[in-house]
């Protein structure tokens, strides 16, 4: 009886689309009274939410007997906005139009089913939804903001104007308006007008970089391409911002640690570290043992410069899960800031045995083994890395130069051809190989290293393609030549801080003026190469 | 015999009603010969369980008319096994197909083909993903180029029988590719090749990827790194040169999935878009001397009219709004709409979607190969859509079906006044919810005068769909070809005006829709008219010559220098 009575409210407007949610059907299905719908797989939800929404399904069955209509109106209203903010809209479109049913005066559903029909691109619904819901409520203009979107969207331009001009004049919702005033003069080719809005929306909310893209749509058509390209150059993604409290309401909802957790990131992203590291408390108040809130919150502190509050936090992650990959990786990382270069091997090492080909890991611990001078280790390294990035040539060049530093110069100048197949443009992997080419290759090899250093000098002259082009004339015996470019080599290494962090530059000016094969050491030239050891500010 | 009726009726049913009726009356467009056409072929996409990335992409195919006898012979791609080892990326295969094209059967009156794969020559040695046709050396002869999820392949087609040049020709790419496009950028009278390629995915460095509940599912491209396209200008003798930095296109990229060429601007070069997943597009304008500049933000082609970056797979051009211009239409992800980019004739684009009504009815579908095409042959271009998910459809899951991702392809009438209306539900042999469809390719496999289409569809056989209701209408068909009078003049456009002064512009192309390459004819739908004043093609060097006095209801070879010369600064009157 119970299940009919309820049924009678859920509106599934497509079949298949409801089934597509539905999910792997729980145990207990037959034992529950709602819909199928309702009986969604909540795994990686928050406790607070799965308990949050079963007790929302409890109290509609109790009510459903019991309560009035406005009353279970009001639980389908609120079950519909649990499943609305974990984005679940579907599931949320039956309820808040179970909502309706029960209760049509309330404009709360109404507004909060148009959005999830807008969200659908169901511009039409969402209109004639809005539209009764502002009736009801005409002084929550946040619904105007939306049926103003929602004519815009039905091609309604007259219509968009007349709502969004109305709106324009209330606090709160200039920028917003303007946004939209200004796209419909775009629509019109009404392009000064378009550019004002564009402006003002600018003005007031400098942070709603998404307008950069209209105003440029406005500059080209108005012929103005230098001013559109400049604008492009400052295009993002953000909106503008209006006052919305009950879509603010149903956001404040989703108390999942996954949502803290993204939250999180994204004031870390905006280096608001203090508050990512309150939302990960919250989210440890949920979960005092979520591994991945202990290590984001290590690496909130880290940038707090509490590292040893990082450390604790990383290490009480691993301690509750050894082989946790971001908790290993970060750990190592700051054990590299700390100048624990041995500890940090350690800890890659161990990411390295529980997922091999991990990125970051192979990066970060070739890159210091190659720094360390542990050429042998940090080839391999390299080579692993290469396998889950083939198509890498930066990759390569440090593999191929890890090899030559260990005395393998046949396979280092193997590597280097691949890279600058790779990457023919790439005037680095040329000038290295070069020198290859010439130390472990024959006539043909020696041609081809004069043709390499020709043509990067040719096209980049610069310290390096100075240096390079140098050694490959003096090895072929062209000893004045090599003078010239290796005297130019050195003025460019004084101007950039000095010649003594190049020390083959007046070793080997000496051998081309007594007329000798240059000297290369490839080991030095590794640690000139190798990357400088992580930074906080650089993680 | 009965099959012979069935069709008879259809037909007489078809002729008794006008075409806006049609979709109302649920007449049958198509009629599916899948099982019936000689075309064997079971894609097989690799699967076991893991989830690769490639699996759920492929695959493409080519109409070719591989042995010059005067109809479309087909090539499907093939996937294989992705399995993972420790040295390096494996795969087992069995490789795509060629089969072809006997002509109608008089047994079963339907066209048969034949599976010429082993006598052709063509090995594909790798996991494929879709196909690109063109004359590479100007002998006449078609030529394949394959993409593929490993080295791509170039088969040069040496009088009916392929050998593999891709090392001399110079044209591997072992990065993921998935479209090409062969266009002649320079307009030295050769073709050159862009290769658009998706991210940098390997076996071994396959990911994990986990929706809500915590189950495994297919991963976004942004899992993975995007990979830089490759563009390979034609020494003029079929071997290729990478001048992929030096033009500038390896400037911008991003997970390329659909690329065409088209001169956007009307400057008399060729430019190429490109479809990327999830990322902002490319438009690369020529700027001569090959050498491109993006300009795909200013031109409005980049982003939707939100200016939000869309995941795109598929791309068609062409002037579906008669107004003399190319315009744009892309495939996108459920929950995105597809998207209209209408050039304002200066290769400056609006995003026209929603007026156009093409919003709502894409939104539940992830769309790949899409083509534009006049199936009934009434003047105005249509749409063929071809859908199947990304994201493991959980209901189908459940239900047992192996590769849950089956969702509905679908066919748009174009109602006038640049409106499109969904008429697949009226369409029977569209496989509702059957299918994971991927390659749409789209040509006259019958040369009957109406569009018949091929959709290759991901692990399982290919819908073979045959038009029988275009050619009720009168049509016109062009082959538009060099003075040789043998290799197709790919970027040349033909406008044909009709005595009511109305004018209707196609261009010559056989890239676009996903990873595969269509009929590379000029097929005009002409509706009722019984004649036309004239057609003026415009050559890929920017030439014009006018044709008058073309018999319709055939094919005619319009070749270069046969016409009427125009001025070059003549306007087409």
């Amino acid at each position: 009886m119970k299940f009919k009575l309820l049924s009678k409210y859920i509106k599934l407007k497509n079949t298949l689309e409801v089934l597509f949610l539905v999910g792997l059907f729980s145990a207990n299905l037959s034992a529950l009274p709602l819909p199928e719908i309702y009986n969604l797989d909540l795994k990686g939800l928050s406790q607070e939410n799965i308990s949050q929404i079963n007790l929302a399904k409890q109290k509609i069955i109790s009510f459903s007997e019991t309560g009035s209509k406005e009353e279970l109106a009001e639980l389908f209203g609120q079950i519909g906005m649990l499943f609305h903010t974990i984005q679940q809209l579907e599931v949320a479109k039956s309820s808040y139009l179970s909502a309706v049913d029960l209760n049509s005066k309330e404009p709360r559903w109404l507004y909060l089913l148009g959005m999830v029909f807008q969200q659908d691109g169901n511009a039409e619904e969402a209109y004639n939804i809005f539209r009764r819901s502002f009736e009801l409520q005409p002084d929550y203009l946040p619904t105007l903001v939306h049926l103003g979107n929602a004519s815009l969207q039905k091609d309604d331009s007259a219509q968009a104007k007349r709502i969004f001009s109305q709106l324009y004049l209330q606090d709160g919702y200039k920028a917003i308006s303007a946004e939209a005033l200004g796209r419909i003069a775009l629509k019109d080719g009404q392009l000064i007008e378009a550019i004002n809005y564009f402006k003002e929306v600018l003005n007031l909310q400098p942070q709603a970089d998404r307008v950069y893209y209209f105003l440029a749509q406005a500059y080209r058509k108005a012929g103005k391409k230098d001013e559109a390209k400049q604008a492009l150059t400052k295009r993002g993604e953000r909106f503008p911002h209006f006052s919305d409290p009950l879509m603010a309401y149903v956001k404040s909802l989703n108390i999942s640690v996954h949502q803290m957790l993204t939250q999180g990131y994204s004031f870390l992203k905006a280096k608001n570290y203090s508050k990512a590291v309150e939302l990960f408390d919250k989210g440890l108040q949920i979960e005092p043992d979520n591994v991945n809130l202990l290590t984001a919150k290590g690496l909130a502190n880290e940038y707090l410069g509490n590292d040893k509050a990082a450390l604790a936090l990383y290490k009480k992650a691993l301690s509750l899960k050894p082989t946790d990959t971001t908790a290993l990786f970060n750990l190592a990382v700051l054990e590299e800031i700390l100048q624990n270069p041995k500890r940090a091997a350690e800890l890659y090492t161990k990411l390295l045995t529980v997922q091999k080909d991990h990125i970051d890991a192979l990066a970060m611990f070739s890159d210091l083994q190659f720094r360390e001078g542990n050429f042998e280790a940090a080839s391999k390294t390299f080579a692993s890395l290469q396998l889950v990035t083939p198509s890498n040539s930066q990759v390569m060049l440090y593999r191929g130069v890890s090899l030559l530093a260990t005395g393998n110069c046949p396979w280092g100048r193997n590597i280097l051809s691949e890279a600058l197949n790779l990457d023919p443009a790439n005037g680095n992997i040329a000038l290295i190989l070069s020198v290859t080419l010439a130390q472990c290759s024959d006539e043909a090899g020696l041609k081809r290293a004069r043709e390499l250093v020709n043509q990067v000098y040719a096209s980049q002259p610069s310290f390096q393609s100075a240096r390079f082009t140098a050694y490959i004339l003096a090895y072929i015996g062209k000893f004045e030549d090599a003078i010239d470019l290796q005297t130019q080599a050195m003025f460019e290494a004084l101007k950039n801080g000095g010649l003594a962090q190049y020390p083959d530059l007046a070793v080997n000016m000496k051998r081309y003026r007594a007329g000798k094969k240059p000297d290369w050491n490839w080991q030095a030239y590794a640690y000139e190469i190798a990357k400088s050891a992580p930074t906080r500010k650089g993680k | 015999m009965n099959k012979f009726i069935a069709l008879t009726i259809l037909f007489i049913l078809f002729t008794l009603l006008p075409t806006s009726e049609l979709y109302a009356k649920k007449v049958p467009v198509f009629i599916d010969i899948s099982d019936k056409s000689g075309i064997d072929f079971v894609h097989h996409n690799g699967m076991d369980g893991h989830l690769y990335f490639p699996e759920m992409m492929a695959g493409g195919g080519a109409l070719i008319d591989y042995d010059q006898d005067g109809d479309l012979d087909v090539y499907l791609v093939q996937g294989g096994i992705l399995a993972k080892s420790t040295q390096s990326d494996s795969f087992q295969h069995n490789g795509g197909h060629l089969y072809r094209n006997d002509g109608i059967s008089s047994k079963m009156g339907y066209i048969k083909f034949t599976d010429v794969t082993n006598k052709s020559g063509i090995e594909s040695h790798f996991y494929g993903m879709g196909a690109a046709v063109g004359d590479v050396n100007g002998d006449g002869w078609p030529d394949l180029y394959l993409t593929n999820f490993g080295h791509n392949q170039l088969w040069l087609n040496k009088k009916g029988h392929f050998v593999d040049v891709t090392e001399t020709a110079g044209v591997n790419d072992k990065r993921w590719s998935v479209s090409a496009s062969f266009a002649d950028i320079d307009a030295d009278g050769d073709l050159d090749l862009y290769v658009g390629n998706y991210v940098d995915y390997s076996i071994s460095g396959h990911k994990i990827c986990k929706r809500m509940g915590g189950k495994a599912d297919y991963c976004s491209p942004k899992s993975y790194f995007s990979q830089a396209d490759r563009l390979f200008e034609n020494n003029g003798d079929g071997t290729f040169r990478d001048i992929s930095l030096s033009s500038g296109i390896t400037k911008s990229y991003g997970g390329a999935l659909g690329v065409v060429a088209a001169d956007f601007d009307k400057d008399g070069k060729l430019d190429i878009y490109v479809a990327n997943d999830g990322v902002p597009n490319q438009l690369w304008l020529n700027q001569g001397n090959n050498k491109f500049e993006n300009e795909a933000l200013l031109a409005g082609v980049a982003v939707n009219k939100m200016g939000l970056s869309e995941a795109s797979m598929g791309v068609d051009v062409a002037d579906f709004d008669d107004d003399d211009d190319l315009d744009l239409f892309m495939t996108h992800m459920a929950g995105e709409s597809n998207t209209l980019y209408v050039n304002d004739g200066s290769g400056w684009f609006d995003d026209k979607t929603n007026k156009a009504t093409l919003s709502l009815n894409s939104r539940p579908y992830t769309s790949f190969g899409v083509v534009w095409l006049d199936y009934d042959n009434d003047m105005d271009l249509d749409l063929m859509i071809a859908n199947g998910a990304v994201i493991l459809n959980t209901a189908q899951l459940v239900k047992g079906i192996k590769l849950p991702l089956n969702q509905p392809n679908q066919l748009l009438e174009n109602t006038g006044n640049a409106k499109y209306m969904d008429i697949s539900a009226s369409q029977v042999a569209l496989k509702k919810d059957k299918s994971v469809s991927r390659g749409l390719l789209v040509g006259d496999l019958d040369n009957d005068g109406d569009q018949d289409v091929i959709i290759n569809d991901n692990n399982t056989t290919p819908q073979i769909l045959l038009n029988i209701v275009g050619n009720s209408n009168q049509w016109l068909g062009l082959s538009l070809l060099d003075k040789t009078g043998k290799k197709h003049q790919l970027g040349s456009t033909v406008t044909l005006q009709l005595s009511t002064g109305k004018k209707l512009v196609r261009m010559v192309h056989r890239d676009g829709s996903y990873a595969s390459s269509r009929d590379p004819r000029v097929l005009f739908g002409l509706g009722a008219h019984q004649n036309i004043t004239s057609i003026v093609v415009k050559w890929i060097d920017g030439t014009q010559e006018k044709w008058l006095d073309l018999e319709l209801g055939k094919y005619h070879s319009i070749i270069k220098g046969a016409g009427v010369k125009l001025n070059e600064i003549q306007t087409i009157k």
